[in-house]
């Protein structure tokens, strides 16, 4: 049987702290909540083990939400306009756009980087042999640990002849 | 040799004493000294044997070796000048020492080559010449011999296998060159100072361990990314999510911080 995952205390804290704010705002709460769900989706469907999809497609969400929400603070930060945004097709076009954005950045960079490491692999891989093959240049074939060696790390064979 | 080998073996000299000491002569110490060549004939190693015996038995014998046929070796001192003439002839035999050599000068000088003895004796060939170069070395200094460049020539010539001493391959090369450099002086304790350095050669013999270590971390390096790069189709991904994650962060800020410029401070 699972173990259930239980929070810490500090967590637990945050937890009914974040709750109470999201209360507290609610038309905050609302409004970032149906614009950020392309970052809870991320979030759900992320399975990498780093689990940093979240944050990519997030900060983006979220720049494509900030406009609105400031408009929603200048606006008096009522629950009628909130409603009122959200219910605008530009808002959630613009909302969702920008986590668009985000999983193209995700991709985008991601597969550049990748690029980039796979070639700093395989040079890394050259640059290996070249620096085995000076350092048995430098301090002979016994270097590389495998011919029988004397306690003085000399070659038996050649000891022998 | 090898008949006086067994007579002194056979106690026939000891029972002859024995003989004499009945006829009222003292022949104690003629008969100890017999008995001690007795030990030295059950010691077979360089220094003893029938060779120790004759130089032992005979404080004035000269040194019988067949390298000096044509000297008359009576001290170290002269011993080494013989060993300058020979190198200066061109006639360099193939070792320095043999067994009357050995035993001659353990007699003579005890102190100049019994320390050097197991060194002798190793089969290891830069034991052999470290040893036979630090009792050149003694003689001359101690008898403030003039330089011998001829013999420190010849030495020179043997001196590979203490250089190979060193697996650091530069190193080889720079005492080979320092070594040159000395070729013409004669000068056998500069020559001794160079080659017998057991701390450079220890700390050569460290770097080498390290550098083995750094091979096989190497070579596991090696595989274990060549093992990425071919069988994982994600190589990189991770690496490339996470700095995803940073791009979008700061795209994200930075456009924050332009509405907040452009926008919200000019409403």
């Amino acid at each position: 049987m699972a173990r259930r995952k239980t929070l810490s205390w500090q967590a637990q804290i945050l937890l009914i702290a974040f709750i109470i704010v999201a209360v507290l705002f609610l038309p905050s709460t609302l409004l970032f909540f149906i614009g950020m769900m392309p970052s809870i989706c991320a979030r759900l469907m992320d399975h990498s083990k780093e689990r940093v999809k979240v944050l990519t497609v997030g900060f983006m969400n979220f720049a494509g939400c900030f406009p609105f929400w400031f408009q929603l603070l200048k606006q008096g930060h009522e629950m009628e306009t909130a409603m009122h945004i959200i219910g605008q097709p530009t808002t959630i076009i613009v909302m969702y756009l920008a986590a668009c954005l985000g999983y193209l950045v995700e991709w985008g960079v991601k597969n550049i980087v990748a690029y980039f490491m796979l070639q700093r692999g395989q040079a890394r891989l050259k640059e290996i042999i070249k620096l085995q093959e000076e350092m048995v240049k430098k301090w002979g074939p016994e270097v590389s640990g495998d011919v029988p060696m004397d306690m003085y790390g000399f070659a038996i064979e050649d000891k022998e002849k | 040799m090898a008949p006086y080998a067994e007579i002194i073996q056979a106690q026939m000299v000891s029972f002859w004493i024995s003989c004499a000491s009945k006829a009222g002569v003292d022949t104690t110490e003629l008969f100890q000294m017999f008995e001690v060549c007795r030990t030295f004939l059950r010691q077979n190693v360089i220094g003893y044997g029938i060779e120790r015996c004759i130089y032992f038995l005979s404080p004035e014998a000269p040194c019988l070796s067949d390298k000096f046929k044509d000297y008359h070796v009576r001290t170290p001192e002269d011993m080494l000048t013989a060993y300058e003439a020979m190198a200066a002839d061109g006639n360099r035999p193939e070792n320095f020492f043999d067994r009357h050599v050995v035993a001659f000068l353990s007699v003579r000088d005890r102190a100049v080559i019994d320390p050097f003895l197991p060194d002798l004796n190793a089969h290891e060939k830069h034991r052999q010449i470290l040893a036979v170069l630090k009792i050149f070395t003694e003689i001359q200094r101690r008898s403030k011999m003039p330089s011998m460049p001829h013999l420190g020539s010849w030495i020179i010539q043997n001196t590979d296998s203490i250089v190979n001493r060193y697996h650091d391959r530069d190193k080889r090369q720079k005492m080979r060159e320092q070594i040159a450099a000395l070729r013409d002086k004669g000068d056998l304790s500069k020559l001794l100072a160079l080659l017998d350095n057991t701390t450079s050669v220890n700390e050569d013999l460290r770097q080498f361990r390290i550098m083995i270590t750094n091979y096989v971390n190497s070579r596991k390096e090696y595989v274990k990314l060549e093992h990425d790069l071919e069988n994982d189709p994600q190589f990189g991904h991770s690496a490339g999510r996470q700095t995803a994650a940073v791009v979008s962060g700061m795209v994200a800020g930075i456009i924050v911080i332009m509405f907040l410029l452009f926008k919200g401070g000019g409403s």
